[in-house]
């Protein structure tokens, strides 16, 4: 990615998915990207540096998660590589095997990706204020990125506001706040409903179910718990969905985001599965001579070999599934306590008492 | 005057607890504590006065008249059509003079790239289209997306791309990758109907 181009310098982001902030003569310029995987619309924003009235960021825990999963998952490749090497007996074939193999290439990955997020540093996000917006700058997504967007305009936004700076005798000159439109201006906090105790439940029991999936070996077990895990998933996820735009800061907020993560990494597992067994099935009825139709014995057969899937056939396949049930079962009893707190009560802002003068126009007397 | 928003919740936070020399100060309403990095005397300008009205001014003996307002004084000179204009015509944009017809002209066709809101990265979209049937599951769409892609990369060849520079080698992967979709489509389509290679 260029550096400059025309009078524009780099400050952060990128050409893909989250977009970029340059540095203009006398304004910035924030290019909006849409769309993924390929960013398919550029929107251009473009923020004079005369009329910039302030630039905040605030914390994210994004780092702190993505830190904790990456060390998680590099510590279970380390342990299934030193298990593939030193080929213990007692350790189940697939451990010493495929799995062990498999976390021989992911380790190199899932390090390095360790070791990027490490030096990146902590997530955060950045508002740039003016008199009509404060506007999130998505590429600014790194508190280093924020220090540094902040030190290489404020001297121009100091040179086109006629220099000085903000003191903090001006600043207590500024009238408070009324708490009416303050109250109003508020997002409102979120409301628990039962949608989100029921997904929660649901959520729990499925991952149970999914723990347990390879060591059962039953047709009604299988579809129960995908129906389950399917409910809870998406009872979870439409709840979130439907308060896109309501405050949910916290542990719920997260538990939510990493349950809608596991909700699409386990639908696109399932789809690899029954590609999967797609396939056995058609390599089986190949080797007996028979042609590849779809009827319903093939689908019931398909749901069997689903439903009897063990570690000793499925592998790989089958640990992934009970990793995923266990994150939901995890992500289940972190979001359990915060779906039963009671959500506060809003109280109204005050309505300001304005009489009308005596020459005003009276209210009709009502009978 | 205004006051500084909270990133979280979009409430305003209190001017006593705002460090003006930046530092963190917690939101009332949402208990977060936000960093602020900076501070510019935009805050406490005042933006809500009216702007102030022009007294007239008639063009004097020799003096140019205003090209739009010929009762007025021309006072500038638009940088982008170079006619005389008297300052109610006059809009400043970055470092140029523009008068209000050429502004509302390049804002509605977006031909200055300094006025362009959006662009549809068509190269992108092309890519992504001759790209999408490698995914397992979707292949079969590649009857639709190659010659789509071929369509879009041709038809958008000299289009404007993104406005930081870069060059076509998206396009011309992009029908790279649907031509050799297409031969394979074809010589698939060949085998199943004529079966020239047993």
């Amino acid at each position: 990615m260029k550096k400059t181009f025309g009078e524009y310098r780099y400050i952060a982001g990128s050409a893909r998915v989250r977009g970029s902030v340059w540095e203009g003569a006398d304004h910035l310029l924030y290019i909006e990207t849409k769309g993924y995987p390929a960013a398919c619309l550029e929107s251009y924003r473009r923020i004079d540096y005369a009329r910039v009235q302030a630039i905040t960021y605030g914390r994210t825990s994004t780092w702190a998660w993505n830190l904790a999963w990456q060390i998680l998952v590099t510590l279970a490749c380390g342990f299934m590589v030193a298990q593939f090497w030193l080929k213990k007996e007692q350790w189940p074939a697939f451990f010493t095997g495929e799995l062990g193999g498999s976390a021989v290439l992911l380790l190199p990955v899932v390090l390095l990706a360790l070791i990027i997020n490490g030096f990146r540093g902590p997530t955060c996000v950045c508002h740039i204020q003016t008199a009509v917006q404060s506007l999130r700058l998505k590429p600014v997504c790194r508190v280093r990125d924020a220090k540094k967007l902040a030190s290489r305009i404020a001297a121009a936004c100091q040179q086109h506001q006629g220099g000085g700076t903000v003191t903090q005798e001006q600043l207590l000159s500024i009238p408070a706040f009324d708490p009416g439109p303050f109250a109003l201006q508020m997002k409102r906090p979120f409301i628990r409903t039962p949608a989100l105790i029921w997904g929660f439940v649901l959520l729990l029991a499925g991952g149970c179910l999914a723990i347990a999936e390879p060591y059962v070996d039953s047709l009604p077990f299988f579809i129960a718990d995908v129906i389950i895990n399917l409910s809870g998933g998406t009872l979870l996820v439409v709840t979130r969905m439907r308060n896109a735009r309501v405050m949910m800061a916290g542990i719920l907020g997260s538990t939510l985001k990493a349950v809608t993560r596991n909700f699409v990494f386990g639908l696109l597992l399932s789809a690899g599965l029954y590609i999967y067994a797609s396939i056995t099935i058609s390599q089986e009825m190949v080797s007996r001579g028979r042609a590849v139709q779809i009827d319903d014995e093939v689908t019931l057969s398909l749901l069997r070999w689903l439903s009897h899937a063990s570690f000793d056939e499925i592998h790989v396949w089958a640990a992934v599934v009970m990793v995923v049930g266990g994150i939901n079962v995890f992500l289940a009893l972190l979001g359990l306590p915060f779906a039963f707190r009671p959500t506060p009560v809003a109280v109204p802002p005050p309505v300001p008492t304005n009489p009308p003068a005596a020459n005003e126009l009276q209210p009709p007397s009502l009978p | 005057m205004a006051h500084v928003i909270c990133v979280y919740c979009d409430s305003n936070l209190p001017a006593e607890l705002t460090p003006a020399g930046g530092g963190e100060v917690t939101c009332p309403a949402c208990r977060h504590p936000n960093q602020v990095l900076a501070l510019f005397p935009a805050l406490l300008k005042t933006w809500s006065v009216n702007p102030p009205l022009l007294a007239d001014d008639p063009p004097g003996e020799g003096e140019a008249a205003c090209f739009y307002s010929p009762n007025r004084r021309a006072t500038t000179m638009c940088d982008h059509c170079g006619v005389l204009i008297s300052d109610v015509w006059t809009a400043a944009w970055g470092s140029k003079t523009l008068c209000l017809k050429c502004l509302e002209h390049l804002r509605e066709e977006g031909r200055d790239p300094g006025f362009q809101s959006s662009r549809i990265q068509w190269d992108n979209l092309a890519l992504f289209l001759a790209c999408l049937p490698f995914t397992i599951i979707i292949w079969p769409v590649m009857v639709v997306t190659a010659p789509a892609s071929i369509f879009l990369a041709l038809w958008h060849w000299n289009s404007p791309r993104s406005m930081i520079p870069r060059g076509r080698w998206r396009l011309g992967f992009a029908v790279l990758l649907a031509l050799t979709q297409l031969a394979l489509l074809i010589i698939g389509l060949v085998q199943v109907l004529f079966h020239p290679f047993g």
